[in-house]
């Protein structure tokens, strides 16, 4: 998929350069769905590579896959909708890179749609297993953690899942 | 790739994939979160402790305060504690903000919340108050200059003098609502860039005047006496449903059948009911052939209880049909009023052998047919009259005392010519 460098691209289209080195031509029509991207083309800043150095291969590759798809004019809105279910069933550490690189990139829709995927695996889920499934460490002291309990009780009431997915 | 990245960084214990990520982003994550799940992160660690105390994003209803096992205080109390230990934690802006406390029976500590949020940026607020006595809303509310979304249900509204305006509403929804016309009035026409407004109000109203730029949407449950449009050139939705006013008797409205339309050029989707057209053409000596403006947009037509049997409703019908040259859609809520019907059969039978026609018109869908006369010679008359009509849609409602039967009225209906060879007539049975 990568491509060589920018004397061959025509005129609408755009190459983004991976935090690797890999480069990706996109057409600028699909690629300006990122605000980011956009702001750099209105300011003349485009002419060559843009490059993502926050952005890996990997999740470069998903996201252009996601404007790709979002701005493709022969999909209905169900297909979008399930593609969009399927976009997200990967890790939870590929939805937070794609996350990361959607706040970056500026691409609203894809924002949302990671930010409640990842939403999702913490929603009714006790502190335990959320910590388990984002690999936090608590550095509390199990008083320091009754003092909270005790600051938002409401918050930790009630039954809360203890599974893991 | 990314796999082996992480195996390069991951020696002995798998690293912590979320809490270092830009604040931006937690805070997304965080504000997709209902508000338990999202106040439980301040337990994960250090970095989470206060992280929820900056969502911008507040939804306060029934979840929050049910009863558990470990707490079995009353809704009420813990609505109020839960209350204080927000307003005492959060942090920077509110943007959006929803309330639910129906269940609640009453809640002094909201008007509280309503000054922090009217003092805190709030765009989006959605509150919906006790039910039962009706709880006045503060007037700190129209002190909000950011508001662009406000919707309402069960509260008093008394807009106070000093209210200059919501210069960005773009959206007012009041429901179950006591206002009075004047404060209702001038809400409308302080909100420059309003484009959708619905409303149910739950006491009747004299009369209003609506004068706003940008609607584009207007739906109204309401007893009122008259509803006019002002400078409303954008208008394309009007749903006018007011229900008997006066049991009957009707006064006459400010304004009358003509000038009801007059400010509507963008209309698109219409739909009023029997009473607002009783109000709109009291007082007039004779409801006219067509519009003095026609309503070049007008695409759907609904008329809801309207009485086929009498002759002003029917005029009515056709006057605006004539006055809409693009309508696609015409839908009707048949009410059986008996009483003379010659007048209307005789309309009826002149248009039938006048050169009306109906060059636009594809559906047709009419409900509560029981089979009278004038009902039949106006399902003749479109059938014969729409050129490129595809469906009629009929919604029987056949009673032991209807004049006709089913099998009658559909033996009658397949005489009748059509002239567009595409019609279907379609039956929807009585459940």
């Amino acid at each position: 998929m990568a491509e060589a460098a920018s004397s061959t691209i025509e005129k609408n289209n755009l190459t983004l350069k991976s935090s690797y080195g890999d480069e990706f031509v996109l057409e600028e029509s699909i690629a300006i769905q990122s605000v980011t991207i956009k702001n750099m083309v209105e300011d003349g800043c485009s002419s060559s590579v843009i490059p993502l150095s926050k952005v890996d291969t990997g999740t470069l590759i998903k996201v252009i896959e996601y404007m790709k798809m979002h701005s493709s004019t022969s999909s209905n809105e169900e297909e979008i909708q399930n593609f969009d279910k399927e976009f997200v069933r990967i890790s939870i550490k590929t939805i937070l890179n794609i996350l990361e690189a959607a706040n970056f990139l500026d691409i609203r829709s894809l924002l949302d749609l990671c930010a409640e995927a990842v939403a999702n695996r913490i929603k009714n889920k006790t502190p335990e297993v959320v910590r388990k499934i984002f690999n936090i460490t608590s550095d509390f002291t199990p008083e320091e953690e009754a003092e909270i309990r005790n600051e938002t009780p409401w918050a930790f009431e009630g039954d809360l899942d203890h599974s893991l997915d | 790739m990314m796999e082996t990245k992480i195996m390069k960084v991951s020696g002995r214990e798998p690293s912590d994939i979320i809490s270092n990520l830009p604040h931006d982003v937690i805070k997304f994550i965080l504000t997709c979160l209902p508000l338990r799940d999202a106040v439980r992160t301040s337990i994960l660690s250090r970095k989470w402790r206060y992280n929820w105390t900056k969502v911008p994003k507040l939804t306060l209803d029934s979840r929050l305060w049910k009863k558990t096992k470990q707490n079995i205080s009353t809704p009420r109390v813990k609505f109020a504690v839960i209350l204080f230990q927000l307003l005492s934690l959060h942090q920077g802006p509110i943007t959006e903000c929803g309330v639910s406390i129906s269940d609640l029976k009453d809640c002094p500590e909201i008007d509280n919340l309503i000054f922090f949020l009217s003092r805190n940026g709030i765009e989006h607020l959605d509150f919906k108050f006790p039910k039962g006595e009706k709880y006045k809303l503060p007037s700190s509310v129209f002190t909000c200059s950011h508001m662009r979304h406000l919707t309402l249900k069960y509260c008093l509204i008394n807009l106070p003098p000093a209210f200059e305006a919501f210069s960005r509403l773009l959206t007012l929804e009041l429901y179950e609502v006591t206002i009075s016309d004047k404060s209702l009035e001038n809400l409308i026409s302080c909100c420059p860039k309003l484009e959708h407004v619905e409303l149910e109000i739950s006491v009747p109203l004299n009369s209003i005047e609506v004068n706003a730029p940008q609607i584009r949407y207007f739906y109204f449950g309401t007893k009122i006496n008259s509803v006019c449009f002002k400078n409303t050139p954008l208008l394309d939705y009007v749903y006018i449903v007011m229900q008997d006013i006066n049991n009957g008797s009707v006064e006459r409205g400010k304004c009358n059948f003509m000038e009801f339309f007059g400010s509507l050029p963008a209309l698109k989707d219409l739909n009023l009911d029997y009473f607002i057209i009783k109000t709109l053409i009291a007082g007039i000596d004779e409801i006219p052939v067509r519009l003095p403006m026609l309503l070049l947009c007008l695409r759907q037509l609904y008329l809801c209880e309207i009485r086929i049997s009498e002759l002003n409703d029917i005029r009515c019908l056709f006057c605006l049909i004539r006055s809409s040259p693009y309508l696609e859609k015409i839908g009707m809520e048949a009410f059986n009023d008996k009483g003379d019907e010659l007048p209307v059969l005789e309309y009826l039978e002149a248009e039938y052998h006048s050169d009306m026609k109906l060059n636009q018109l594809t559906k047709v869908c009419l409900k509560e047919i029981s089979g009278t006369k004038p009902e039949m010679e106006l399902i003749k008359l479109l059938l014969a009259k729409s050129l490129k009509l595809e469906t009629m849609l009929i919604e029987p409602c056949i009673e032991p005392e209807s004049p006709q039967t089913l099998v009658e009225i559909l033996k009658q209906i397949n005489e009748f010519q059509r002239a567009s060879p595409r019609t279907k007539v379609k039956f929807i049975d009585e459940v």
